[in-house]
């Protein structure tokens, strides 16, 4: 038993989780402080940079994790509960909006090509990035999301996606070599 | 400049860090719309005021079971003081006289109605028809 409990900054997400679920609204709102901006920020990226839409959903995120904050159970990592609640809400919206779902395998069935070389300038890599993010296929562009910009590990996106690691980490690769391929059409810009 | 993964990936995050900044976040307590007030804040008080209106309520209801003479303070009846009497040879010795029927029935219906005196009826304000029935 822990006779002077640390500071809530100082703690881990899950032991602020591990609080929260006890009845600890302060720790929650701590969770809330540290990673509400970085989800509103994947929300508005996923969803067609629609600010209120995107506020809207990770409000909506954190009021079901704290519907169901004394399911948490110790050991269980927290981010990686957070964006699947995240990813669930994401998926939904694609499927109510009727959004074209590409057909992943038809680009899992492209060979993939380790030798594709860019050269671009720094500024013109921003840009060109910045529309071949928006612009690529949707289950690509969630888990290059997720990966790169979330920093969630493999492991973590399989259980978040429902979907096999060797799957996660195959259609990564090939996300990267789409990206790639759509640099080069910015080569000679 | 040739681009690699770690390239992109770098580019990426710096893309994601300039939009999460640009994101105007609503605090946490702005969210929750249910106040947390503890229970028996709400409880203490609302059993008061409930022991208070049933309080009143049964007062009042006590109050209409009162007899109507508890709402009556007093009553005055003015008995009729004996006047009197000359007195006199004959009356000292009075004849004895058998009674008859009729005077019987007057005495009795004499007794019977002992007439009380007061304040008139109409001034009072008193139900005297529920007094009698009770």
């Amino acid at each position: 038993m822990m006779l002077f409990p640390l500071r809530l900054s100082a703690q881990t997400d899950e032991q602020l989780m591990k609080r929260a679920a006890q009845g600890n609204d302060r720790a929650f709102e701590e969770l809330y402080n540290r990673h509400a901006r970085r989800l509103q920020g994947f929300f508005v990226r996923r969803l067609g940079n629609d600010a209120d839409l995107a506020a809207d959903f990770m409000h909506d995120t954190f009021l079901r994790l704290y519907a169901a904050r004394e399911t948490y159970h110790e050991g269980r990592n927290f981010r990686a509960w957070l964006y699947t609640i995240a990813y669930n809400l994401c998926k939904n919206h694609h499927r109510n909006q009727l959004a074209t779902i590409s057909d992943c395998s038809a680009i899992d069935a492209l060979p993939v090509d380790d030798n594709i070389e860019v050269e671009l300038d720094e500024s013109l890599l921003r840009d060109a990035l910045r529309f071949i993010l928006k612009t690529l296929p949707e289950p690509y562009a969630m888990l290059f999301s997720l990966h790169y910009e979330e920093e969630l590990s493999v492991p973590q996106i399989a259980q978040i996606t429902d979907v096999p690691e060797g799957t996660v980490k195959s259609r990564l690769h090939k996300t990267m070599n789409i990206i790639k391929q759509e640099l080069r059409k910015y080569e000679n810009r | 400049m040739k681009i690699d993964n770690q390239d992109i990936i770098r580019t990426a995050q710096q893309l994601r860090d300039e939009e999460n900044l640009q994101q105007t976040v609503r605090p946490w307590h702005r969210h929750r719309s249910h106040l947390r007030i503890p229970s028996w804040l709400v409880a203490i008080p609302a059993a008061i005021f409930i022991g208070f209106i049933l309080g009143v309520w049964t007062k009042d209801t006590n109050q209409q079971d009162t007899p109507l003479t508890a709402l009556v303070d007093t009553i005055y009846i003015k008995v009729p003081e004996p006047q009197p009497q000359p007195q006199s040879v004959h009356q000292a010795f009075p004849t004895v006289q058998t009674a008859t029927q009729s005077s019987v029935q007057k005495r009795n219906a004499h007794k019977q109605q002992k007439k009380a005196i007061g304040r008139p009826i109409a001034e009072d304000n008193i139900r005297y028809d529920l007094l009698i029935k009770n």
